[in-house]
């Protein structure tokens, strides 16, 4: 049971139809899967009734960035070693983790990051407009963070203790893509970044983020770096 | 005395004691207020007062210079209240994730 000191956080709102399907995997691989539902209203708790996991309710909505932080601090009080953060709607492949892990077993860094952008394979799965999209995002972060990475956005990411115990997420929203590489610069992190490949499907495109909302995003950045 | 001056006066007399009764805030915002409001008293009884300010600084009439003092003033108003709302969602923030967390089901282990 080596790998119960692991905690996937998945925080989910309205993914009762492909959670299970998400979270069953990591059992099987034997993680502590920490699932926190972001006040849904379609059942996605009850799809996950009977599972050996751990299960935190968001009596409200308060979007991914803050239901991620919930599941971590959950990390955090009991004594995890390493945390990682996993998409709800089966985009993320749980055999990619170990290699998620590597680098934080190795003591080589804090932080390792998912990017879709290091294989020419993982890159051609992205459909090209949210390449695109994506591209504006890295050099956006590249900009404003100083952080040089392949990737923006990507749900996909592994914690050491020293990590999780030092990124702390104040924005709600999806925002905290960003805030993340902020925070790594700001508090000196050690990261890298390693190859993952995500599985574009009809449900993760429609159900996920639609590139408008990079505006939205944009907007919450700029506010909030006011308003801190 | 014109009929738009008391009218204008019990209004600002109105949202006086409002602010006054209803909120329970600093002694010093209260005093800020009261200040204001004894100086919009003030200008709206005598209105060749604003003109006078006015021309000192350059602005033809009084009402411009209401006007250009009033815009910033509002803008940082909401400023304001954005901060608060702001510091309001962190807060109900904490509270739902110290509930969630309290309210954890670990399914992990058999439960006693």
């Amino acid at each position: 049971m080596d790998n119960a000191s692991t905690y996937i956080v998945i925080p989910a709102h309205n993914e009762a139809s492909v959670i299970r399907a998400t979270v069953e995997p990591l059992i099987a691989a034997g993680y502590t899967v920490v699932v926190v539902d972001d006040g849904s209203t379609d059942g996605t708790a009850e799809a996950l009734d009977g599972l050996p996991i751990v299960r935190l309710h968001h009596a409200v909505n308060l979007g991914a960035g803050a239901a991620t932080e919930t599941g971590v601090e959950y990390a955090r009080r009991n004594g995890a070693e390493f945390v990682v953060h996993f998409d709800a709607d089966g985009q993320h492949d749980a055999q990619q983790i170990p290699a998620m892990l590597a680098p934080l077993r190795e003591g080589r860094a804090d932080v390792v990051l998912g990017s879709r952008f290091m294989r020419e394979e993982d890159r051609r799965k992205v459909p090209p407009a949210r390449r695109l999209l994506l591209r504006a995002a890295v050099l956006f972060s590249a900009f404003s963070t100083r952080l040089p990475l392949t990737d923006a956005h990507i749900g996909f990411r592994a914690f050491s203790r020293r990590g999780f115990e030092a990124v702390r997420l104040r924005e709600p929203g999806f925002a905290h893509g960003s805030e993340i590489p902020a925070e790594i610069h700001r508090l000196k992190l050690r990261w890298v970044e390693v190859p993952a490949s995500v599985r574009y499907t009809d449900y993760s495109r429609q159900k996920g983020q639609s590139g408008w909302n990079a505006i939205n995003i944009l907007i919450d950045l700029v506010v909030r770096r006011v308003f801190r | 005395m014109i009929a738009f001056q008391p009218l204008l006066i019990l209004v600002l007399l109105a949202l006086l004691g409002t602010y006054m009764l209803r909120f329970r805030s600093l002694l010093r915002n209260r005093l800020i207020v009261l200040v204001f409001c004894a100086a919009s008293v003030f200008f709206v009884l005598d209105p060749e007062l604003t003109n006078t300010i006015a021309h000192k600084v350059g602005i033809s009439r009084g009402a411009d210079l209401i006007f250009y003092l009033a815009l910033p003033g509002l803008l940082f108003m909401i400023l304001l209240l954005y901060a608060k709302v702001i510091e309001q969602e962190q807060k109900i923030i904490r509270l739902t994730r110290e509930v969630a967390l309290q309210t954890a089901v670990d399914a992990r282990r058999p439960r006693t």
